[in-house]
This record gives C-alpha cells, structure tokens and sequence, in this order.
C-alpha cells in the first residue's frame, strides 16, 4: 500500500476517532464529579483525547512524506497482510 | 502606577516594534532571503486564529459554561486531521490559479462569476465586522480597566462618551493605520505579505507567553498548583458545577465544533494566512499538528484562570471577560498585568490587520473593481497607471472595514458577551463551506446553485442571528424575537416553524446551513453549468493530475498583441514589474522578449493569472477580453479542450493498454489450454499404446504358460522351446517397461546427464562392437566410413552410445535380407557433427518421416515378419539428440533404403580435416 493512500486511511480512522471522542455521549460520561492527578476527571479527559489526536495528525502526516525505510524493517509480519504482492511474486 | 500615557506608550512602542520585523520581512523578501519560509513561521501564523475572543473571551465563557470554551478549538484539530483532504487541495488550487481570497475562490470556482464574487465578499464583510467589533471592544475595555489601576473597577458604557473621546474608536484609528501600512504599502503580483506574515508570528508567541504568565501566577502563584486550585474551587459548589454536571448538556457541541470546523479555512483571515501566504506546500505536514497543539497549550489555562477569577471576585461585580487582566491588577502584579494588556493587544491587532488586509482585498479585487469596470470600465481602461487606485481603494476598504466593526460595537456590541459575537461571525462565513467543499469534488456544481446556496443560507443567517442579535439591543422591537414578526408565532427567529427547544446557535445553524446546502444542491442539479464553470469545475476537482501551471489550457481562442498586454499589466502592477515578468515568462518559454508580436492563447491566459493576483478572477477576465481579439471558447470546444487536456485521454489511453494487455494474456491462457489439451489427448493415446504394448507380451507370456501348465506331458523338445519364448517375452516386456521410465524420466527433466567433452569415434567404435553380435547369422555387411578427424562433442558418452546403437539396430531390422548393407558415415557437416546410419531396406515413407521419431509409431509399411521393436527406439534417441543440442531425421539413402541422421554441436575443432582422407574399416 502506498504512503499516501495508508495516510489517507490513518487520517480518516483518526476522524472518526475524535468525531466519537468529542460526542455529547462521551463528554456525559467523563462529565462525572471525579478528579483525576487532582484535575476534574472532564478536563483531564478532553486535554488528553485532544492531545492523542494532535499525535495521531503528526503520526499521519509524517507519513504523508513517505513511508520511512525502518517501517519495513521493523514489521516483517506485515507481509501477511499484504497477499496481493506475494500473489504475484508467485 | 500606570499611567494611561504610560499604557499608551508601552502599546505604541510594542506596534512600533510589529512594524519593524514585518519592515525587515519584507526587505528580507525583497532581498530573497524569506525569514517566514519554514513551518514553524507558517503555524505561528495561522495562531491568528486566537484573537481576544481566545484572550479573554474564552475565560468569560469558561467562568460561566465551564469547558463550553473548548469546541471552538477542537473544530480546527478536526480540519486539521483532514488536512490532505481538504487544505492541502485548497492551496493547490490556489496556487494554481493565483488565487488571493476566498471570494476569488468561490467566483473562480463558478465560471469566474463577478456576482458571486461580489456576494460572497458582502457576506464576509458582514459576517466579520461582528467580529472586529470584538476586537475593539475587547482593547478599548482592556484599555480602559487597565488605566483604572490599582483599582478594579468596570468602564463605563461607551455609547455614552462621545465618539471622538472613546477608546474604541481611537483603537479602530489605530489600527486600520496599522493595517494599511502592513498590508498595501504597493501591489506585488504575488500577493504575499511575508512582513506581516512574520509580524503575526511574533504576535502569536506574545499573547502565548503572556497567556500563560496569567495562567501559571494563577495556578502556581495564588494556588498551590492545579489540584489545590481545583480542590478550593470544589468546594465552592457554584464554581464546581463548571468542570462537573454541565446543565445544558453537551448537545450544542457538535454544532460549535462544526462551525470551528468550517472558520478554520472559511474565515477570510485564515484563509489568507494558511493559503494565500503559504510559499511552501510542505509546510503543512508540520503545521498541521503544530497549529493544533498551539491552540491546546493556550488552553490549558482558561479553566484554571476562570476559576481563579471566580474565587477572587465572588460577587460577580468584575466582568468575567476581563479575569485575564483584572486577577493580576488586584493581586497588584503591574508588570504582569501590563504584559496580560500588550498579550491581548496582540490577539486584537494581529485579527484585525490580517482580517482587514484580506477583506480589503476581497472589497477592491471582488466588489469595488467589477463595478467599475463595468460601469465606465472603457474610460478606467485608458486611464493609465491603475495600481495607484487599487491601493486607494484598498486603503479606503480598511478604514472603511474598522469604521463599520465601530459601529457594530457602539451600537449593538456593547451589551454582548465577546464568544456571543464571534459565534455570529463564525455562523455567516460557515456558509461559504458548501459552495467551497462542494466545488473541489463535485464537478456537476453549478453558478446557479452556488448562488442559491449562498443567498438561502446568508438570509437565514441574518433572520435567525443577526436581526434577533439587533433586536436585543433595542434597535428593533423585541416583539420581533418574542412574538414573531407581525405576530406570526411560525415565524419566530430563535424558534422558526415551530422548531423549538434548541439553543440559538444550533437552530440557526441547522436552518441556515440546511437551506444553503438544499439550494446548493438543487440549484446545481437544475441548471446547466456554463461553458467556463465546466472547466473551471474541471480544473478545481481534478487539480493535483492538472499539477503544475496549467500550460496548456486556455480559454482564449485567438490573439493579442503583446504590447496591448504589457500595457495593462503596466497599469496594474506598474511598468518595470510588467516588465520583468513578461521577460521571465519569454525567457522560460525560449521565446525572444524585446520583439513585439501577437501574443498566443497561452500567453494571453499567462496575462488573465497574473491580473487575477492583483484585481480578482472576474475583473481579470473583463481586461483581458478588452485587448485580446477573438472570443471565449464554446461549449464544444471545451469538451475538445477537456478531451485534449485533462485525463480523460490519458485514462482511455491507460484502459486501452490494460485491455490489450488483458487479451494478450486471455490468448496466451487460451494456447496454454489448447496444448493441455493436447497434452491430455496425447497421455490417454499413450496410456492406451503402452497398455497395448504390454499386452501383446503378456499375452503371450500367459498363453504359453497356460499350455506348458495344461499340458503336463509335453515332450521336452516343445517345452523347452515354449519356455524360450516365455523368457524372450519376459525380456522384450523388461525392455519395453525400462524404456518408458526411461523415456518417462528424461521427459520430466529429472535424467541425470554426465556432459563431456567426447571424442565420437570412441563412441561410434564401441556401438560397432557392440551391435556385432545382431548380426551373427544374417547376411548384413556393417561398414564404417568416418572422416580421420572428427570433432569432439560436449554429451553423456552411454546416451550417445545408445543413440548410435539405436540407429544400428534399427537399420539391421530393417535392411535388405538376403544381401543387408548397413553403413555408418561420420564427419562434419555445416560446422557441426554429422553421422549418418544408412540400409538398402524399404526405406520411410515420406509421410512417415516426422511421426515414426515419435513413441510407439513405427513406419506404416508392412513389417512383414520382422522382429518387432518396442517402438521407443527412436523417440529416446530423439530425447537424447535434443538434449544435446543436436537434431535428428530420416532421408532417403542413396539408391535405396532409409537414412537416420543426426547432427550435434561441436565442443572442439579437430585437428585437421582433410578431405579424401578416410578411413575405411569392414568389418
């Protein structure tokens, strides 16, 4: 799978992720009297989720750029999901 | 003790200061050598998001709303993951087109429509001067509390100050000077501010850093850290209701998120920042996560501030939106509150300058040019340097755009709450989201439906908003809102047609947005688009495979003389700037600058791009239709210029290879199928073959047997030779099964070969003697005539032994019987190998010739009595020869009888060949 096209797919799953994330449910639930690290359990939890999307977009973008050569390297599992391209080396 | 000349000095000194880096950004831009061109510049820049509604406004709102402050930062984070989706595509598309606003955008977008154009900039102008207003309202109160120090005391109202003694008004002064001097100092074809570009980057880390001075002192000056700050405020349970149960519930969140969603590239600010001034498409791979982890540093604090405030001013006397400044003043922090003003200061200006720069250029490039164009435009078009004018309109536009967001502040602001009037500002340019998203990927959206689209949602906006917005400021009756208009309950705008029970955004949110993207919608799917909206729709959807700067497309069929096109661009960017440009552009194009000609479609189209920088899409199309002669294409030769350029052509062309590459393979699975099938025949025609080869032996094992087993008196002689044959058989049947595995195997390929180097005489010497024996008792002379030196050969000695043998034995069946002359030649033939195995016999049949070198085919002739072969002979030989390279046939024999012959390559010269020397062995 191309760098773009993997890009693509990260950057709409984390989307979805933060559309749910910030969802009038979702803050109902962490709207709870609670504190956690002495922060309101609510604050904490929007900071954080916000936070992990902001990573989310940086991981994404980075690979806008192309994948890095240890992404192969480090992954040799990866093959198995990719039988299109052990289909045709076969 | 702060004085208010002392305040006034700081602030001065410190837009002084803005002025000199975005004096030195720009020489440094002049010189070439960009200070703003690396991501970190370009993300402080889009920062410019957070004005005073973020400073101070998003306190106001958190000390009341609790966390109600965040989705409007939230909504950009959101943008932002869909970066490559949507912005990334935007500045293609702009830098492509050299477009310089969002009006341009939209009118570009739809046929270069100056109506819409117009519309769109109204809108915004309209939409945004709520907004200023914030802004003013926000440095004239911030001003105002300040200069009270030590004491905490609220401004009077503004509208009770004459308007040349109001800090507001002072403050809009100020400001639009500041913005002209920024932004429309001269007219740059590129139309890039990299000066105010790096002013609003060093703006953006001062309201930052002063944000988070208040915010930290708060936090870890007056409390303990945040878990002291926030237990204190726990136990105050009005105060604890803000971070805990929230009352209203979470359902307007979507709706803010939503709008923040659509401010972030919709604002006309934003827009200028993040993809007029963007000089790097790179850029954005940080900025994307830079600008969104900015905005969630700046609000780390606003809680914590909020509550701060609360706890320090519990009998709400202290304006909420003033907290920022007024915790430090009653703690008696000078320096700090001083720093939290100039903070402030900075979100207003930075908003304000950028705000008013793009507006401008929206108002003189999409509003003011059009009409005048249109209404004298012959007399304009003789007047001769027009950039002055531009800048004129320009500059009037700004005054203009403050002097209105001073009245919005005067007369309806003052009452409202600062997020309450940036909401309004975001919900009017949410409406351009339709017609801008919807134009990048849908082709089929037309002019008409855009218009509709934007009329439908703006007058919504301006019922279910604006005018509800102006009746609580007592500008109009109230009954309005109450009771609806003439007393039309259906009608109320905070509850139209009964849609009840949804807080006031959301609900003009809803209506304006469903009836803007229903026009949209509709009105593209009724109308037909134009010939010009198709291309550009062409060009919008399809923008990264058009990449690069659309040579080849041209909407100007015929010619202008190029110094009629000089001449205006003379006009609008000055002579000696035309100049250099039409000479960079003859340069790249190989083309002699200095010699006057008729300038071509391309360069023609080159001028229209070059003016739309500097007086927008529509106004550049009406120029350039003055001087240029011939006409705008027709709607056939935009689908032939579609056919020719886009990809339309390269997608047949790429279908048309994969389908010949499809039938090419199609064909050769078909050959393979057909030579399987082949294959298959030929396996059942040799299963039955061998099946019935194996019988005859068998047969005749079992027939025999069968008597010597029935007849147990026969006499010895009979016996004896009824078991000779047994054992014959048992032999011929032995052979016969040894030769096909043999055959079998060296069909496979799993034969095992001992290639050498070989001297065939060796060979041939020892089938001789081999062969003797067959023909022990016949009449058959065997001679040998081989040349003295024959070449060597590269082949597995037995094979090739067995090769020869093969023929011998096959010639010996076959030959003459009364007078047999069987006679082995040998020697080179055409540089190869040669030996030939010749009988007087009855010779092969020329129809026979390919078939019997084939398993079990023996000559159709009949064999009368002679002994029969296992009928694998030759086709082993056949395998062998191959295999070494050679090939092998059958001829006719001189006189009479057949001749088998192979030939082989030679693996080594001999020696000499001399010809006649012979030797002749009888044997």
């Amino acid at each position: 799978m191309s760098g773009p096209k993997r890009a693509a797919e990260r950057a709409v799953a984390t989307f979805l992720f933060a559309c749910v994330a910030f969802s009038p449910p979702f803050l109902s639930i962490f709207g709870a009297d609670a504190f956690v690290f002495g922060l309101p359990l609510l604050y904490f939890y929007l900071f954080a989720a916000w936070g992990l999307v902001i990573a989310l977009v940086a991981w994404t973008a980075d690979l806008g750029s192309g994948p890095p050569p240890q992404r192969i390297s480090d992954r040799p599992a990866g093959i198995s999901d990719r039988p299109g391209g052990r289909a045709r080396a076969g | 003790m702060l004085a208010s000349w002392s305040i006034l000095v700081v602030a001065l000194a410190y837009l002084c200061l803005l002025f000199a880096i975005a004096y030195y950004g720009d020489k440094r831009a002049d010189a070439g050598r960009s200070i703003i061109g690396n991501p970190y510049i370009y993300a402080l820049s889009m920062a410019v998001y957070c004005t005073s509604w973020t400073f101070y406004g998003s306190v106001g709102r958190a000390a009341s709303g609790g966390m109600d402050f965040l989705p409007i930062y939230l909504g950009p984070t959101l943008t932002f993951v869909l970066w490559g989706f949507l912005l990334r595509k935007i500045i293609r598309i702009c830098k492509a087109h050299r477009i310089t606003s969002i009006a341009d955008f939209i009118s570009s977008r739809y046929g270069k429509s100056a109506l819409l154009g117009g519309m769109v900039t109204l809108i915004a102008v309209l939409g945004i001067t709520p907004y200023i207003a914030l802004q003013l309202k926000a440095v004239s109160t911030s001003f105002n509390v300040l200069v009270q120090y030590p004491d905490v005391v609220m401004p009077p109202i503004s509208s009770r100050v004459p308007v040349l003694k109001d800090t507001a008004f002072l403050v809009a002064l100020l400001m639009a000077v500041f913005a002209i001097l920024f932004g429309t100092r001269h007219i740059d074809a590129s139309e890039h501010h990299e000066g105010m570009v790096a002013a609003i980057a060093f703006e953006s880390i001062v309201k930052l850093v002063a944000f988070l001075a208040v915010g930290a002192y708060v936090t870890f000056g007056l409390y303990d850290g945040f878990g002291d700050l926030f237990a204190t405020a726990a136990r105050a349970p009005r105060i604890s209701a803000l971070f805990t149960s929230n009352d209203a519930g979470y359902g307007h969140w979507p709706t803010l998120i939503l709008l923040s969603m659509a401010a972030i590239i919709c604002l006309p600010r934003q827009f200028q920042v993040a993809v007029v001034e963007n000089v790097n498409e790179d850029h954005l791979k940080k900025a994307v996560w830079l600008f969104p982890l900015y905005l969630l540093i700046t609000n780390i604090f606003v809680l914590p501030i909020a509550i701060g405030g609360l706890l320090h001013f519990p009998d709400g006397s202290v304006d909420a939106d003033t907290f920022v400044l007024t915790v430090p003043m009653a703690e008696r922090m000078e320096g700090l509150a001083l720093f939290a003003f100039i903070g402030g200061l900075s979100a207003a200006t930075g908003m304000v300058i950028v705000a008013a720069i793009a507006l401008s250029t929206m108002i003189s490039n999409d509003l003011i040019m059009p009409v005048l164009l249109r209404l004298n435009w012959r007399g304009l078009a003789e007047r001769g340097d027009l950039s002055g004018l531009l800048l004129s309109i320009r500059r009037g536009s700004i005054v203009m755009v403050l002097l209105l967001g001073y009245a919005y502040f005067r007369f309806i602001g003052e009452s409202v709450a600062l997020v309450t009037i940036g909401l309004v500002s975001f919900a009017a340019v949410a409406q351009f989201a339709p017609a801008m998203i919807g134009g990048m990927y849908w082709k089929g959206a037309t002019r008409v439906g855009a218009i509709l689209g934007l009329s439908l949602g703006f007058a919504l906006w301006l019922y279910t908003l604006l005018l509800p917005l102006f009746a609580r400021s007592g500008w109009l009756p109230i009954d309005f809102v109450e009771g609806g208009p003439f007393g039309i309950a259906l009608l109320r705008p905070y509850a139209l047609f009964g849609l009840d029970g949804m807080d006031n955004l959301s609900h003009a949110m809803f209506w304006s947005l469903a009836a803007n993207i229903g026009g949209y919608v509709l009105g593209s799917i009724l109308s037909r688009p134009g010939a010009i909206e198709r291309i550009q729709g062409a060009l919008f959807v399809d923008v990264s495979s058009h990449s690069g700067a659309f040579g080849g497309t041209s909407f100007w069929r015929g010619s202008a003389a190029v110094t009629d096109l000089k001449a205006l661009l003379a006009r609008f960017i000055g002579a000696r700037e035309a100049d250099r440009v039409l000479g960079d552009y003859a340069r790249r194009r190989g083309l002699n600058p200095g010699h006057p000609r008729e300038a071509d479609a391309a360069l023609v189209s080159f001028v229209e791009r070059l003016l739309a920088g500097s007086i927008g899409a529509a106004s550049a199309r009406v120029m350039v239709a003055s001087v240029a002669k011939g006409e705008v294409v027709g709607i056939e030769e935009v689908m032939e210029i579609l056919d020719e350029t886009s990809q339309v052509i390269e997608y047949s062309h790429r279908l048309e290879q994969k389908s010949q590459e499809l039938e090419n393979t199609t064909q050769e699975l078909r050959d393979a199928n057909e030579r399987l099938k082949e294959l298959d025949e030929m396996k059942d025609d040799f299963i039955s073959t061998v099946s019935h080869e194996l019988r005859t032996p068998l047969t005749s094992i079992r027939s025999f047997s069968e008597i010597l087993s029935d007849n147990p008196d026969l006499d010895a002689a009979e016996r004896d030779r009824f078991l000779a044959i047994i054992v014959k058989e048992t032999e011929r049947l032995t052979r016969l099964i040894n030769e096909i595995l043999e055959l079998a195997k060296m069909e496979a390929g799993r034969m095992d070969w001992h290639m050498i180097d070989t001297d065939p005489r060796d060979v041939i010497d020892e089938a001789l003697a081999a062969t003797s024996s067959l023909l022990a008792g016949r009449e058959i002379s065997l001679t040998l005539d081989a040349d003295q030196w024959l070449p060597h050969v590269h082949a597995d000695r037995d094979r090739l032994m067995q090769v020869i043998v093969n023929l011998i034995a096959n010639a010996v069946k076959f030959c003459d019987d009364s007078r047999g002359e069987v006679s082995v030649l040998a020697g080179q033939l055409g540089g190869r190998f040669y030996l030939g195995v010749l009988d007087n016999g009855p010779g092969v049949p020329p129809d026979d010739r390919q078939i019997i070198f084939e398993k079990f085919q023996e000559s159709s002739e009949p064999l009368a009595d002679r002994p029969r072969g296992t009928g694998l002979g030759l086709a082993i030989s056949r395998q062998i020869v191959e295999h070494f390279g050679g090939r092998i046939w059958v001829e006719d024999a001189p006189g009479r009888g057949a001749a088998f012959c192979f030939t082989l390559p030679i693996s080594r010269v001999a020696p000499v060949s001399a010809p006649g020397m012979k030797s002749h062995e009888a044997l």
